[in-house]
């Protein structure tokens, strides 16, 4: 053992001038941000007067941080009140997105995809005209003004007869319960017919496939019967769809068909050859989704599972080129970064229950698998599958929406992503614009709590966030807010949670 | 008119040891709330084993040892690194009491509808009314179950 | 071989410590002893893969549930 001295300097606190903030090192300035969603950048000296209460009227920094709810002179609580209760609206609007999973039969065999799917004889994995009644009878309960039926799988027009039961059964419940009703698809298009495609379209369920990449990585993922292409097959419907939707005259700006990608260690290789392919077909957001890491063979994680470090660089060059096309006039939206933007420069949150504190297990969303089980979320829906059925939070047949809602286990998740009471989250700059997700600490830890420093999310979160901050930070002729506000316009269409799950 | 004086940064020296991937130190808590040590120590579990011990009085020793092997730069560096995320911690800790009835009445009315003082000069008439049993030390109480606590101990 | 553990509960919540052994229960043989200054934790037959770290670990995971606990 050997000693060692080193020296430090602790600035001095006027406690009885400051209003709550939170503060950390963003692009070698001080970012502080607080509970209503307000950020301000500080020079070194600039955060030493806040601290030691000098801010006072006069100072260059004084009206901007009064303005923002920084400073304990002039602090208007019912203001404050005012924009973290419009932050927070969805605290107790009840459930909005409602998955529902009409099979569980897939012709596709991804290799990211497990324990979700079933081989297509598997007919005894379709849900029943019965439990999809009782899976709308129950969803249209809740309280939210705004009902959305996601319909996922397997591949869920495999089973086409649940679907189209529940679009037209839900609608006709809703002229007395008057809400606004949205439905949407996520298909892998597999399965497509001409006939399913025009009654989609007739009916007006939002459409969001998956496409990887350009065709090799693209078929690479996304393993279909060796004699079919599913790229050319994808390509083929956006196609369609697209077309028919300004043959029936809908507003191509609100009707396309939306897609996700999925990043695996292939995608490394062709991130640009992604981002060009989404701006070929006209595709309004990118949503660079990384794996989520649990549930796989080692061997399989081993081709195509990375580290956090790994994806988050991928993450950084693929998220510069999106912003590159944008400064030249192409209009792309990367859909996390527009998440944290909305949180970031907009008064409300965009209620994405991906990113939400509380989180919205069970009370933003609700799964219901085949059978009629109900759970906090899809992935807890996938957790089932793999044999775990502690998310489940009762039954369509027997359970009540009160108990559902009430359900311990929904409680739980919403104690465990509660921010400010999870040590390091709580005093995190980028507190007001992050989330936690229970279910991915559980995954990866075993606990719902998850510790903050091991958890890859929170690295995620942290990275993405700081990136954008940077950014801002760095941004005097006002190039990079200007496309950023523009990321955070909602169109009527994109209220909807398609393509965001 | 008289000028206040301006408080200003004070300098400390933070003494530690260092051995085969590990650095150890001992904090005072008279300088340090125990929940700013915590807050700091939390922040490298993923890097770090970590082990509190309470070798005197209202001090704390901590040991960090890596989880991966290290060089004598790398503990040098995580030393320092300690010792600002614990400069930072105690500065939250202090942040946060002293705003914790701001935050309290804002987060009422944002949820509740309610939450008293309508101006912010009611609400630090009634802060100072409490007369809080101030810590000049700005120690906060830490497990009220602890013996050691209940005999005024630690 | 016997391996121990012991928490200042000045320092780590008693709790905590507890839920900590009752966590690694699968892991090895735990033994909680609680006296009026410390929690002590006695490590018999832990798990030969993690062996090595389990102690290390162990005293981690109090930490954190330590830390929760303060602050929710």
């Amino acid at each position: 053992m050997s000693a060692r001295t080193i020296s430090l300097r602790r600035l001095p606190l006027v406690e009885e001038k400051l209003s709550h903030f939170r503060y950390g090192k963003v692009a070698g300035r001080h970012l502080v941000t607080n509970d209503m969603g307000a950020w301000h950048f500080l020079d070194e000296a600039s955060f030493e007067d806040l601290l030691a209460g000098r801010i006072d009227q006069g100072h260059a920094e004084f009206k901007a941080l009064q303005e923002k709810g920084f400073l304990r002179e002039g602090f208007d609580l019912d203001r404050a009140a005012e924009q973290m209760q419009r932050k927070k609206r969805f605290v107790g609007q009840g459930p909005h997105l409602h998955i529902v999973i009409t099979t569980l039969r897939c012709n596709q065999s991804c290799k990211y995809c497990h324990a979700s799917r079933t081989n297509m004889d598997r007919v005894d994995t379709d849900m029943s005209l019965e439990t999809a009644k009782q899976v709308v009878d129950l969803a249209m309960q809740s309280p939210s003004p705004y009902i959305n039926f996601e319909f996922q799988g397997g591949e869920p027009t495999v089973n086409m007869a649940a679907l189209r039961f529940i679009v037209e059964y839900s609608r006709e419940k809703n002229k007395y319960e008057n809400k606004q009703l949205e439905h949407s698809l996520v298909t892998n298009m597999t399965y497509m017919t001409e006939e399913n495609a025009e009654w989609l379209i007739e009916n007006e369920v939002l459409v969001c496939t998956s496409l990887d990449g350009p065709e090799e990585l693209h078929n690479y993922n996304r393993t279909w019967r060796q004699d079919q292409n599913a790229y050319a097959n994808v390509r083929k419907w956006i196609d369609y769809f697209n077309r028919r939707y300004i043959e029936v005259g809908r507003d191509p700006q609100l009707w396309h068909v939306d897609a996700l990608m999925t990043t695996s260690r292939k995608t490394f290789d062709h991130w640009k050859e992604v981002v060009d392919l989404y701006l070929e077909l006209g595709m309004h957001t990118i949503f660079l989704r990384p794996l989520n890491p649990y549930g796989f063979a080692v061997d399989t994680w081993k081709r195509i599972g990375y580290t956090s470090e790994e994806y988050l660089e991928f993450y950084k060059r693929a998220f510069a080129y999106i912003l590159e096309k944008n400064l030249a006039g192409q209009e792309i939206v990367e859909g996390t970064a527009a998440t944290f933007l909305t949180k970031i420069l907009t008064a409300d949150d965009p209620n994405f229950v991906d990113i939400l504190s509380p989180c919205g297990a069970g009370t933003g969303q609700v799964a219901y698998n085949y059978d009629g089980k109900i759970f906090t979320c899809d992935e807890a829906r996938m957790t089932s599958a793999m044999g775990n059925d502690m998310f489940q939070i009762g039954q369509v047949q027997d359970t009540s929406y009160a108990e559902m809602h009430g359900h311990p286990t929904v409680r739980a998740m919403a104690v465990a992503s509660l921010q400010d009471s999870l040590p390091s989250c709580d005093t995190c700059w980028n507190k007001p614009f992050c989330g936690v997700c229970p279910m991915h600490n559980y995954m990866t830890s075993g606990d719902i709590f998850g510790q903050r420093p091991n958890s890859p999310k929170c690295k995620e979160h942290y990275t993405i966030a700081s990136v954008l901050f940077e950014h801002l930070a760095d941004d005097r002729d006002g190039k990079f807010e200007k496309i950023f506000r523009r990321w955070t316009l909602t169109r009527p269409r994109e209220l909807s949670s398609d393509c965001k799950t | 008119m008289t000028e206040q004086a301006q408080p200003e940064a004070e300098t400390e020296d933070f003494a530690f040891d260092l051995g085969e991937r590990e650095i150890s130190f001992s904090i005072d808590e008279d300088l340090y709330a125990l929940d700013a040590i915590y807050g700091a120590s939390y922040l490298f579990v993923d890097r770090c084993y970590l082990f509190l011990s309470r070798l005197a009085e209202r001090k704390v020793h901590v040991r960090l040892r890596t989880k991966e092997p290290s060089s004598e730069a790398e503990l040098e560096a995580l030393a320092g690194e300690f010792a600002n995320e614990l400069l930072n911690s105690q500065l939250r800790f202090r942040i946060g009491r002293a705003t914790a009835g701001i935050r309290a009445q804002y987060m009422a009315r944002a949820f509740f509808g309610s939450g008293g003082s309508s101006t912010i000069q009611d609400l630090l008439a009634e802060l100072d009314a409490e007369e809080l049993a101030e810590d000049a030390l700005e120690v906060p109480v830490p497990w009220k179950d602890s013996p050691a606590q209940q005999k005024g101990e630690s | 071989m016997t391996e121990r553990l012991v928490f200042a509960r000045s320092l780590y919540a008693k709790e905590a410590v507890e839920q900590a052994a009752q966590d690694f229960a699968e892991l090895a043989k735990i033994e909680v002893i609680v006296g009026d200054h410390d929690v002590q934790l006695v490590v018999t037959e832990p798990d030969p893969e993690l062996a090595p770290v389990l102690m290390d670990e162990l005293a981690n995971h109090a930490l954190f549930l330590t830390v929760s606990a303060a602050r929710s």
